[in-house]
């Protein structure tokens, strides 16, 4: 079928058995959701065995940024476009899911919903006309916009303006998503959402979109002339990106029952979802999960402990830790765990 | 359908004022093989990239396979069986070798694994199968060239355009790049290759297509375009013959 | 009431300070024009050369304006250290050297602004006596402070200095080279890491000349970086990212675009119109209005 370049005259051979190493693709394939799946449970298990709320804020909030820069990984990390304003999607998550709920008496989970396909659509109109801007252009650009729509929410009444918004409290229920004190099932709902964006990642490894991404990141010309239509690609990623950030947003809105256009929309949180990934690894599986892991408790504990006296102790250690990390390891963390970054798919 | 592959009609691309390539007319015919020759600066890469679809003519008609593709950019062409390598080698780095070849192979599978097995063959076929692990970046130049063919052939195209493929080869290296070229027409694919090395093109190649200052300045056999005065003239001040190795230019 | 000249009193004044902004975005520009990278932490820069000419002034009684050449040099052999420290080593990545560069540098700025914190505490300063102080020069009905108007024309002669030293000098000429082919420069005897360490330190010593100007009338406090760090990304980006004239007018722009916005919309609104002009501009533009990178 495929005669080799050295034989003498092209045979009428069939190449060999099945592609090398194709098992052993699948079978890495298998044991990154095994693995998956492992962590997964022990995560569950987790709350069983604490009794803090303290250390319970932790978690939640780690995995929330693991979901948050899984998210931004997929189209910042796979395609190559640096956003640094994706807060502008977890905004409009928050709101959407706030103000559906206070103004309408919409359940929360319509909310999560709606404002993540509010945000997806923000996000192709975005698109348009910011995807021809190269390099740091399309960066500030995206930090402008998420500015722009900050101001904008700041002067805006009937949002709550500077004064922000308050959920209301209601009967404990799945439905109204609030629960008391306890913050146990907001633990599950966002290490589902996590799971949710692994798997997502996940899927898009072995998929023609993440190979597409992939390809366009290295070299949009030569993606171009492999029948790749990068700005469709780009649109893909952009609009699946913002739909998990801004669910993860409208999850935040009830998990701190209130917001305001300084919690949910600056630029600080745009780094900050993507300070994991660079940590862990962009463009890598695991990397966005780890980095949430080092980081958030990391600045958690150092502003808990050290940065209470307002003395910035906490910055410092912070800082130094993220230049450490970046300049130590450049290709992320996860590349510790195994394989080098752009190796082997067999 | 026609007997037609490709089909130029007055081509020209002007950037400013000047034209780099200017009302070129010529003709492909189903699985030949022609050389596109010419001094430095005479314009072939601009051709190709307009055969290619990187870039759009001011003027004049691109036909392939009997279709107008004049305004289609270059996916597009890619999806209507138009390959290309380019001049300085543009691999995916952070991709593997086989990696690389799955996206030419998505072209036209939409399943991953499907285009995993294509790509190996393709791989088998240039014979870069003991590489298919190793980080694109890492590879010679040469197996990059390679990899570069691979992945354009991955896209099942009917014309490939190589550009400069044998420049800054190793004699070893050229003698089995020609062996892979040749390869390559005998799965019925026609192919427009660009060359400095004349040694290479002219024994290899059905017949040649001469370029200079961006137009046509002769088409015909090898041996015959060798003798035309027209020909010498215009790579007189260049060199008369070239040797493997020169380095690469227009 | 808005009459022709209080339009005019806005127009100057936002004149005034968009060459303070291009003074502060300069530094960014050239830095990334010469190799690539853009320094998150240009604000904490600024915030420095601020808190020095602060403690100059406190410690030494000395003035604003007499500081400046202490302060530049200062922050020279700082912007100079910050690249071979730190940055040299972000850009040896190979992978993702553009998000190495971004975060490494991102790092220092929390970090710079936890040691500002820490050291010098959260309050808020200013220069009580300087020479410039709050004179008035009165042009006609405008009214133009002075420290403000000294501030713009010093701004003006470093563009001017700069021009200079990029088109006339030996140095100049290494940064061009540089820029262009930074690894082909070591066979004609240019120090690539040289030529980085020194870009860097101009860089440094031109934002913190603007700083240093800021002084005299701004309040200085660990987060003043902050706002200005995004004017100034904004300014270069506008401008064109490596185009020093690019920045020059662009600033001018922008403090035009900000003291008009001002007018029309509530005060806390007025980047808005900053905003709008950028992605406006690069929408037909997209490297900016004098970019070629």
């Amino acid at each position: 079928m495929a005669p080799r370049l050295s034989d003498p005259a092209p045979i009428d051979a069939i190449s060999g058995s099945a592609p090398v190493g194709g098992s052993a693709f699948r079978r890495r394939r298998r044991g990154e959701f095994v693995a998956a799946a492992a962590i997964l449970l022990a995560a569950a298990a987790l709350p069983l065995g604490i009794d803090s709320v303290y250390v319970e804020n932790i978690l939640v909030l780690t995995l929330m940024y693991a979901a948050l820069s899984q998210s931004w990984n997929i189209l910042c990390g796979y395609c190559g476009q640096i956003s640094l304003g994706h807060a502008l999607y977890f905004g409009i998550g928050a709101y959407a899911t706030t103000l559906l709920l206070v103004k309408f008496g919409i359940p929360p989970w319509f909310g999560f919903v709606a404002g993540g396909i509010l945000a997806a659509l923000v996000a192709l109109a975005l698109g348009y006309p910011c995807f021809r801007l190269k390099g740091h252009y399309y960066t500030i650009a995206t930090i402008v916009i998420a500015e722009i729509a900050s101001i904008l929410v700041l002067n805006w009444p009937w949002a709550g303006a500077a004064m922000g918004i308050q959920i209301p409290y209601a009967q404990p229920s799945w439905l109204a998503f609030q629960f008391g004190r306890s913050k146990i099932p907001y633990f599950y709902f966002v290490l589902a959402l996590a799971a949710v964006t692994w798997l997502a990642t996940w899927l898009i490894e072995d998929s023609k979109w993440g190979y597409w991404w992939r390809a366009v990141k290295d070299d949009p010309d030569a993606a171009e002339s492999l029948g790749v239509v990068v700005f469709r690609s780009k649109m893909a990623a952009a609009a699946l990106s913002a739909f998990f950030t801004a669910v993860a947003g409208g999850f935040y809105a009830e998990f701190v029952s209130y917001i305001d256009p300084d919690s949910v929309m600056n630029l600080q949180l745009s780094l900050l979802m993507a300070l994991p990934a660079v940590l862990g690894g962009i463009g890598t599986l695991w990397g966005p999960a780890l980095g949430a892991a080092i980081i958030v408790p990391l600045s958690e504990l150092t502003r808990s402990y050290i940065g209470g006296s307002g003395k910035g102790t906490d910055l410092i250690v912070y800082g130094a830790l993220v230049m450490v990390i970046v300049l130590l390891r450049p290709e992320g963390l996860a590349s510790l765990l195994r394989r080098r970054p752009g190796a082997a798919v067999p | 359908m026609s007997e037609t592959l490709l089909e130029l009609r007055g081509v020209t691309r002007r950037f400013g004022g000047l034209a780099a390539t200017d009302d070129v007319s010529f003709a492909l015919a189903p699985g030949e093989l022609v050389g596109l020759i010419g001094p430095n600066g005479a314009g072939k890469s601009t051709l190709f990239n307009l055969i290619a679809g990187a870039l759009l003519p001011s003027a004049g008609t691109i036909r392939f396979e009997g279709e107008d593709v004049t305004a289609l950019p270059a996916p597009a062409r890619c999806a209507r069986g138009i390959a290309r390598t380019f001049q300085v080698v543009r691999s995916f780095d952070s991709m593997s070798v086989l990696e690389n070849v799955v996206v030419g192979a998505l072209a036209r599978l939409a399943n991953p694994r499907a285009a995993r097995h294509k790509a190996h063959e393709i791989l088998d076929f240039v014979d870069l199968a003991s590489r298919a692990e190793r980080p694109a970046g890492e590879l010679t130049m040469a197996d990059k060239r390679r990899l570069e063919v691979a992945r354009a052939l991955a896209t099942e195209p009917r014309l490939l355009l190589l550009d400069e493929v044998m420049t800054g080869l190793t004699p070893s290296e050229a003698q089995r790049g020609i062996d892979l070229v040749r390869a390559i027409r005998k799965r019925g694919i026609a192919i427009l290759m660009v060359e400095h090395v004349m040694e290479i093109v002219m024994p290899l190649v059905d017949r040649a297509i001469v370029l200079d200052l961006g137009r046509v300045l002769a088409s015909g056999r090898p041996d015959a375009l060798v003798r035309d005065p027209a020909v010498i003239g215009a790579y007189l001040g260049q060199r008369r013959s070239s040797s493997v190795g020169h380095a690469p230019g227009a | 009431m808005l009459t022709a000249s209080s339009i005019a009193q806005i127009m100057v004044s936002g004149l005034l300070t968009g060459l303070i902004y291009a003074l502060v975005a300069v530094g960014l520009s050239l830095i990334f024009g010469l190799m690539n990278v853009v320094n998150f932490a240009h604000g904490e820069f600024l915030m420095l050369a601020m808190y020095a000419t602060f403690g100059l002034a406190l410690g030494l009684a000395l003035d604003p304006l007499v500081a400046v050449p202490i302060v530049m040099a200062a922050l020279f052999v700082f912007g100079a250290a910050v690249y071979l420290g730190i940055v040299s080593y972000a850009m040896r990545a190979r992978v993702n050297s553009g998000m190495v560069q971004i975060f490494s540098t991102f790092g220092l700025a929390i970090l710079l602004r936890g040691l500002a914190q820490y050291f010098l505490t959260p309050n808020y300063r200013s220069i009580a006596h300087s020479w410039l102080g709050s004179r008035t020069f009165a042009l006609g009905p405008i009214y133009v402070p002075a420290p403000q108007l000294v501030g713009a024309l010093i701004s003006i002669a470093a563009f001017f200095a700069l021009w200079l030293l990029i088109t006339r000098t030996d140095f100049g000429k290494a940064i061009e080279a540089t820029r262009e082919d930074a690894d082909a420069v070591a066979l004609v005897g240019i120090s690539k890491n040289r030529v980085f360490a020194l870009g860097w330190g101009l860089g440094a010593m031109l934002v913190g000349l603007a700083g240093a100007i800021l002084a005299s009338f701004y309040y200085i406090y660990p987060n003043v970086g902050g706002p200005f760090a995004l004017i100034a990304y904004v300014t270069v980006a506008l401008g064109g990212f490596g185009s020093v004239f690019g920045a020059l007018a662009a600033g001018v722009i922008v403090g035009l675009v900000e003291a008009l916005t001002a007018v029309i919309l509530p005060s806390d609104l007025k980047e808005v119109g900053v905003y709008a002009v950028y992605l406006a501009v690069v929408l037909f533009r997209p490297r900016g209005l004098f970019g070629s990178i």
